[in-house]
């Protein structure tokens, strides 16, 4: 979906249509009237067509919703046939474009040249991935500091009136785990910090920087050091990929390009004003929307399932069973089932946690058996988090 | 069920749909299980948990795409007021890399090299299980 077009349409007259009054050099009061109410205009027509434009989404996107939120058990057996074929139509066409991938491959590498030239791009490209795997994300480089920083400010939101929990001995415990799984990634220097908070809720978080949380709640809920170092290690690659970056760039982004355009119109064409903040607040709305439901679930959930992938490998590499992240999340999924079972819905057959495991299974599945084995250390888990369980009994 | 934690291993009993189980232990991916007078092994991913009775669930912020915060479920996030003093204490309980490394030698974890696995590795939509996309 090209959601700046029409701000762009704006953006650009502003740019174009505003300096164009100035830098001539001698334009009469009139002329100067009739390019500014021609500027006026076209930023009129361009913020009806953005509104149209929303109205028309805002309407497909209750539509979708409602389908998704029709209950499963609703769908007639022909719509159920339905999309079983639409599936395994998907599923044929990915196949076709495979092959057809394959032979182009097979084609090009004939020339040996150009098989060389194939063979290096793959390399470096493992290479690059090797030393920062956030891949096209590090383009929302800030700098590890201003990470850190960062994240810092995002602490006080994510703790609000939770207190750490007092047991120094736990904390350190849980520190030492975490850190020992941080050295294993790419992002050895950061400041890693691992705060355990006293929450019945069964959750853990990251933000930018490395601080990771997690809570009483989860920490009795897993039964073993390499479940621990799983779930440590999927919050550990959120901060590696850099995944919270991408958010904070593009708002950070979108907020200047609106504020240089208001200046620039300030000084240029003041009558232009009004109009200007009223396609602000709609590409504002419109963000907003987009963040929202079901438009913004696709990519976040691609990277909870690399997160998952690559905290299975992080703990793999600290010495532990790839294995411990899948049994925390069927530890997960059992938690979250008496929720789930109530708004199972057409188009999402599968709570969240299935789907991952599900996810996690074929991904650990393309390794061998002795790559993903490791040390549980339950017992000394359930040693050192005895007494949380002791006062939850 | 099998004999032991591997693919061409020998079944020993046959489990029904639904049947509870006792967990034993876990190895990678298989789970030791016991069914009445039986035991042996399964896939640790044809297992399923009960459903623990004692934890109370509590929703208040979702952590989202805006806030910039991402947790392990999008359940969950504590929210409320903020407080510094609380934050200030994070620092006394970090731990030094060193303490860490001595930490796992201690605990006989030692550190391997692997790759990550990359969607292109494993994600062919033709190579995925049958019933992938069921219910």
């Amino acid at each position: 979906m090209n959601r700046h077009s029409s701000a762009e349409f704006a953006i650009l007259l502003a740019i174009v249509a505003m300096p164009a009054c100035m830098v001539s050099p001698g334009p009469s009061q009139e002329q100067l009237r009739a390019q500014q109410e021609y500027a006026n205009e076209r930023m009129r027509e361009a913020t009806e067509m953005m509104e149209s434009q929303m109205q028309d989404m805002q309407k497909q996107m209750e539509q979708a919703q409602a389908e998704q939120q029709r209950p499963a058990a609703s769908l007639t057996p022909e719509e159920k046939q339905q999309r079983a074929e639409q599936w395994r139509a998907a599923r044929e066409q990915m196949k076709a474009a495979k092959l057809q991938d394959e032979a182009m491959n097979a084609e090009i590498r004939k020339d040996p040249r150009m098989a060389r030239a194939m063979d290096e791009s793959d390399r470096e490209h493992r290479e690059a991935m090797r030393k920062d795997p956030s891949g096209m994300y590090s383009q929302f480089n800030l700098g590890d500091k201003e990470e850190a920083a960062l994240g810092l400010e995002m602490v006080p939101m994510l703790m609000g009136r939770q207190k750490l929990v007092g047991d120094a001995a736990l904390q350190q415990y849980v520190n030492k785990v975490g850190r020992w799984i941080a050295q294993q990634s790419e992002r050895p220097g950061l400041p890693w910090q691992f705060a355990f908070i006293d929450s019945d809720a069964v959750n853990a978080f990251a933000v930018p920087g490395g601080y990771i949380f997690i809570t009483r709640g989860m920490l009795v809920l897993l039964e073993g050091e390499s479940e621990l170092a799983g779930v440590l290690g999927h919050e550990i690659s959120h901060v590696v990929r850099k995944h919270h970056l991408r958010w904070v760039y593009m708002n950070k982004q979108m907020q200047s390009s609106m504020q240089q355009t208001q200046e620039a119109i300030r000084k240029y064409n003041p009558s232009m004003l009004p109009q200007m903040q009223r396609m602000d607040q709609l590409m504002q709305k419109q963000a907003a929307f987009l963040n929202s439901g079901p438009m913004r679930s696709t990519l976040s959930q691609s990277e909870e399932m690399q997160a998952d992938t690559d905290g299975a490998t992080l703990a793999w590499r600290a010495g532990y069973d790839a294995y411990g992240l899948v049994s925390a999340l069927q530890r997960f999924e059992a938690y979250q089932r008496p929720r789930y079972a109530a708004q199972q819905t057409a188009l999402q057959d599968h709570p969240e946690p299935v789907r991952r495991l599900k996810m996690l299974d074929v991904a650990l599945r393309s390794r061998a058996e002795k790559d993903t084995l490791g040390e549980g250390a339950t017992e000394r888990y359930l040693e050192a988090t005895r007494s949380l369980r002791e006062r939850g009994s | 069920m099998l004999d032991r934690p591997a693919n061409g291993a020998r079944p020993v009993a046959k489990l029904a749909k639904q049947q509870p189980l006792e967990i034993l232990g876990r190895n990678g991916s298989w789970a030791r299980v016991k069914a009445g007078s039986a035991s042996g092994w399964v896939r640790l991913l044809d297992v399923r948990f009960n459903a623990p009775s004692n934890v109370a669930p509590v929703a208040r912020i979702k952590p989202s795409a805006d806030n910039g915060i991402r947790g392990f479920s999008e359940e969950d996030l504590l929210g409320g007021t903020q407080d510094r003093g609380e934050i200030d204490k994070l620092k006394l309980y970090g731990v030094p890399v060193k303490d860490a490394v001595s930490f796992a030698r201690a605990s006989g974890l030692s550190a391997r090299q692997q790759d990550y696995i990359e969607p292109g590795d494993y994600l062919s939509m033709d190579e995925l299980p049958e019933d992938f996309f069921d219910e």
